[in-house]
């Protein structure tokens, strides 16, 4: 078997076989569900109409991809590289014929893995969960632009887990790689709104892209403006921290 | 004789000044090879060095001829390593971490996998978690993770670390078994050395970071009365010079 999807394959199914991981995806399953059931008793009592279910996924994607998700997969980078540091079932892999490079790309595929596996289950249930929410209107219509959210929201989900990935290069066990990667997101989220000017330079300004692709306004050079940005950190942090993974001494 | 392991003028400084110097030594096949050494003295590091998972300042390292910098995966296609202690992923089973192993190597059928485990004694509880384990038996899940894809050459440091006498014994009995039987070359650190004369062929004492000498213990024996007479001998010796 190649070693890369052997390797591949085994860092997925430790993070699936993890507990935590499988608490996450319930959590993530049952948060639509959850709110849907409260957004239609609130519509129903004022008899307002906020959200219709057309609209409902896109409103829970954006929830999962400015809050939920970037906690969850950089808890799975940090997991990943600092949590098996610190467990010291890292050496476990390195000393098998495979070389670093190989290690840290299957470690950064299963994460992309995960995270479309988490976009999956956010997808179909807000779907499912909407349709509990009043008004049926251009449902169907509605799929398509859901798909189109869901699918880009990939590339910013992923940045955050090479970035999680490269933080967690600097630590031995997975708390303090956790705890100053949320600490640095939550800064990069208050930088962004007090000074905007800068905003256009923070990774978390990319969170909710997904607007520009399903807005009605035509921004095509802004989206490839904002994919530049995405792809080109992609690259720095994911050489940064193979930089920093292939020099570590165990 | 097949050189199988060769270690040239391995050098390795840390920052307080300690670490290996000038390491050199070859291991043959069919050896049960000792690696002798007080606490400190280099016998991790160099192991570490050569499983690649630290670097020489100085020096290389040659597994089957392949040089461990630049050819890593086929040098350690036929290898297998315990280094320092042994580490599974404790929240799945013995079966679970050896199929994960398994992977990287082609042809290991599940029949492969029962057999090791029976091979080591845990064929009864490969369905436990690991975190229920005892250190012995974490300890034989790491030797038969080692030898799972019937590698030529098994690196061991410490492979008696924390056990009591009757998993030594287990542990020794299953390096001289697997000697004779799979025909595994073995190199093996320990500063336990009355295990390391009942278990290996051929020692190297370092101490201090040095290689101070080598033997085979057969020929060792016939001078001296025992490995650690030897091993006292080249120390003070190395260390009045």
């Amino acid at each position: 078997m190649n070693v890369l999807y052997a390797n591949t394959v085994n860092e997925v199914q430790k993070l699936f076989f993890k507990k935590k991981t499988i608490a996450f995806l319930c959590i993530t399953a049952v948060i639509p569900i959850a709110a849907a059931v409260l957004l239609s008793i609130f519509q129903s009592g004022l008899g307002i109409m906020p959200v219709n279910s057309s609209e409902y996924p896109i409103l829970v994607l954006g929830l999962f991809t400015n809050l939920f998700l970037p906690l969850f997969i950089t808890m799975a980078a940090v997991d990943l590289f600092s949590g098996e540091l610190g467990d010291r079932t890292l050496k476990t892999i390195l000393f098998r014929p495979i070389t670093r490079f190989k290690v840290y790309i299957s470690k950064i595929i299963s994460i992309a893995i995960y995270i479309i596996v988490n976009l999956a289950v956010v997808f179909i249930v807000s779907g499912i969960s909407g349709l509990f929410v009043q008004g049926k209107d251009g449902l169907l219509a509605g799929i398509i632009r859901w798909l189109t959210a869901y699918s880009v929201s990939f590339l910013p989900m992923l940045l955050i887990g090479i970035t999680a990935a490269l933080i967690a290069q600097f630590f031995k066990s997975s708390s303090g790689a956790l705890a100053i990667s949320i600490l640095i997101f939550i800064a990069a989220k208050i930088v962004s709104t007090l000074f905007p000017g800068i905003s256009a330079f923070l990774l978390t300004t990319y969170t909710d892209w997904h607007m520009l692709w399903i807005g009605s306004m035509a921004v095509t050079g802004k989206i490839l403006n904002i994919f530049m940005f995405i792809v080109s950190y992609s690259i720095i942090f994911l050489t940064a921290g193979f930089y920093l993974f292939d020099r570590r001494e165990l | 004789m097949e050189k199988v392991l060769e270690v040239n003028g391995l050098t390795k400084l840390y920052k307080n000044n300690r670490g290996i110097k000038d390491i050199n030594f070859e291991v043959y096949r069919g050896d049960i090879y000792g690696f002798l050494g007080p606490n400190g003295a280099g016998k991790t590091t160099t192991m570490k060095i050569i499983s690649g998972l630290c670097r020489p300042d100085k020096g290389e390292v040659r597994i089957f001829g392949h040089d461990i910098a630049t050819d890593f995966e086929k040098a350690m296609q036929k290898v297998g390593c315990i280094i320092e202690t042994t580490e599974a992923y404790d929240y799945m089973s013995a079966y679970k971490n050896l199929w994960m192993a398994a992977r990287f190597y082609d042809n290991i059928q599940e029949v492969r996998i029962h057999e090791v485990l029976e091979l080591v004694g845990l064929e009864k509880y490969k369905n436990e978690r690991v975190a229920n384990y005892s250190l012995g038996m974490k300890q034989r899940l790491g030797l038969a993770a080692a030898i799972l894809s019937k590698p030529e050459l098994v690196i061991l440091d410490e492979p008696a670390n924390g056990l009591d006498i009757e998993g030594m014994v287990d542990i020794r009995n299953i390096i001289t078994s697997l000697a004779a039987s799979e025909k595994i070359t073995f190199f093996i650190s320990s500063h336990l050395i009355h295990e390391m004369e009942l278990t290996c062929t051929r020692v190297g004492i370092v101490d201090n970071g040095s290689l101070i000498a080598t033997g085979v213990v057969e020929d060792i024996l016939k001078t001296y009365s025992s490995l650690e007479d030897f091993f006292i001998h080249q120390v003070k010796e190395e260390r009045s010079a």
